[in-house]
C-alpha cells in the first residue's frame, strides 16, 4: 500500500501498535494517508518504520535506515549475507510476501546489496542469491520448509517455539545462522546450503544481530 | 555567506516551542533516542548544529523558521531536526566533516540531501530538504570561481 506521510506532528496514540511501539500511550506520532482514498492513519516513527521494512507499506521519496536482523561477514570482514526474521505467519502466499519484503527493502535502500540475502519465517526461509542483472521482484532462488526444523531447534535451545516474540525468533535464527556457519562436519550441511555456496561465503564468519549494514 | 540562507528565526525559543521541538526530535529519533541539548535554547541567536566531539545536537533559536524566502529559511523544525539527525547518524557511519567553509558547505549539501529521505517526513520537509543541498552546492561552486579554481 502506498502511504503519503502528512509531515504533522501530533500527541496521540499509534493506531498500529507493533511489538516495538513507542506510542501505546499518548506519546509524539505522525500523521499519514492512506492511497488512494486518503484514508488518515496515525502512527509512530517505530511503526511507520516496521511497515515499510514488513513491506506493508511504501513510501516514495523515502529511505529506510540500513540494519539488518542478523548480518555474517566473512574471514576477512566482507559483508556475505544479511537476514530478516519476520515471525509472522501471513495470511497470503509466503513466497508472494517474501517477494514483497526483498522489494521494499531494496527500493527503501534498507539493506546493501549483500551476495546473499535470506528472509525467514517461522514455517519457511527464502533466499536469494546476488545476481546481474538483478530485479527487485525476483523470486528467491531457494525456499525450504522450516517449521519442524525450527521447533526442534528451539528444544534444544530450550526455548518454547510457539508462542514467540519478534525479537526471540531473531536471537533464535541468529543461532541458527551461527551453527551453520561454524559447523565443521560438512556431512551435516544442509543440500541448498553448499549448493547455494552459502556455506563456503559465511564459512567460520562472524554473527551479529541487529546490525548496521 | 550567501544571500539564499541564514533567514532563520533568531529569538530565544518559548517554553511551549522548546517541547514541541523535543516532540519532534523523539518523534525522529523513534527507538533510537539520541541527547538533545537545550540548555542554549532560549537564547536568541543560538544555534541549532550538531557537536561531533560530544556526539550531541544542541537546540537553538534557528530551529524555527524566519521569514527568508529560501529553502533554508523557510524549512519545518521537523525538518531542520533530521537535518541534524542525519548529521549524526552520518558521524556515526564514519563520516568526518570538513570543519572550514567553503568545503563544509559540500557536507552540508550531502546532510541535507540524507535528510530529505527520512521516512516521517512530509513531501514539503523532502523538497525544502533538497532545495537546501541545491542552495549550499551553489555556494560552494561560486566559492570555488571566485578563488579562481575552476575555469
Amino acid at each position: 500500500m502506498n502511504i503519503e506521510p502528512s509531515g504533522v506532528l501530533i500527541v496521540g496514540v499509534c493506531e498500529i501498535q507493533t511489538e516495538a511501539c513507542t506510542a501505546r500511550t499518548p506519546a509524539p506520532i505522525t500523521a499519514v494517508w492512506a492511497l488512494p482514498a486518503r484514508r488518515q492513519i496515525n502512527v509512530c516513527s517505530t511503526c511507520l518504520d516496521e511497515m515499510v521494512r514488513n513491506g506493508e507499506w511504501q513510501i516514495e521519496g523515502a529511505r529506510l535506515r540500513r540494519r539488518a536482523d542478523v548480518a555474517v561477514f566473512d574471514e576477512s570482514g566482507n559483508l556475505q549475507l544479511v537476514v530478516e526474521a519476520k515471525y509472522i505467519k501471513p495470511d497470503e502466499d509466503t513466497s508472494r510476501r517474501a517477494v514483497q519484503i526483498r522489494r521494499n527493502l531494496l527500493a527503501h535502500s534498507g539493506i546493501p546489496d549483500s551476495p546473499f540475502f535470506l528472509i525467514v519465517f517461522p514455517d519457511h526461509f527464502y533466499l536469494w542469491k546476488k545476481g546481474l542483472p538483478d530485479a527487485y521482484d525476483r523470486q528467491a532462488d531457494y525456499s525450504v520448509g522450516t517449521e519442524i526444523f525450527f521447533k526442534s531447534f528451539a528444544d534444544n535451545w530450550k526455548q518454547s517455539f510457539e508462542p514467540m516474540s519478534g525479537i526471540e525468533f531473531e536471537r533464535l535464527v541468529s543461532e541458527w545462522i551461527k551453527d551453520l556457519s561454524h559447523s565443521s562436519d560438512t556431512s551435516k550441511i544442509p543440500e541448498w546450503a553448499q549448493a547455494s555456496g552459502l556455506y563456503d561465503a559465511i564459512k567460520n564468519g562472524s554473527v551479529v544481530t541487529e546490525a548496521s549494514v | 555567506m550567501s544571500i539564499f540562507l541564514g533567514r532563520r528565526n533568531h529569538r530565544g525559543l518559548t517554553d511551549r516551542q522548546i517541547e514541541y521541538c523535543v516532540n519532534a526530535w523523539d518523534f525522529l529519533c523513534g527507538k533510537n533516542q539520541r541527547p538533545l541539548i537545550l540548555d542554549e535554547a532560549r537564547i536568541d541567536h543560538s544555534l541549532t548544529r550538531f557537536l561531533e566531539d560530544l556526539n550531541v545536537v544542541y537546540l537553538g533559536a534557528n530551529a524555527y523558521p524566519g521569514d527568508g524566502f529560501s529553502a533554508n529559511s523557510r524549512m519545518s523544525v521537523l525538518a531542520c531536526l533530521a537535518h541534524e539527525l542525519s548529521h549524526a547518524e552520518r558521524f556515526t557511519r564514519g563520516y568526518r566533516r570538513p570543519l572550514e567553509e567553503p568545503d563544509k558547505l559540500i557536507d552540508e549539501a550531502e546532510t541535507s540531501l540524507d535528510a530529505s529521505f527520512h521516512l516521517e517526513l512530509g513531501s514539503k520537509d523532502r523538497e525544502d530538504l533538497r532545495e537546501d543541498a541545491r542552495d549550499r552546492l551553489t555556494d560552494w561552486l561560486a566559492a570555488q570561481s571566485n578563488s579562481g579554481e575552476m575555469s
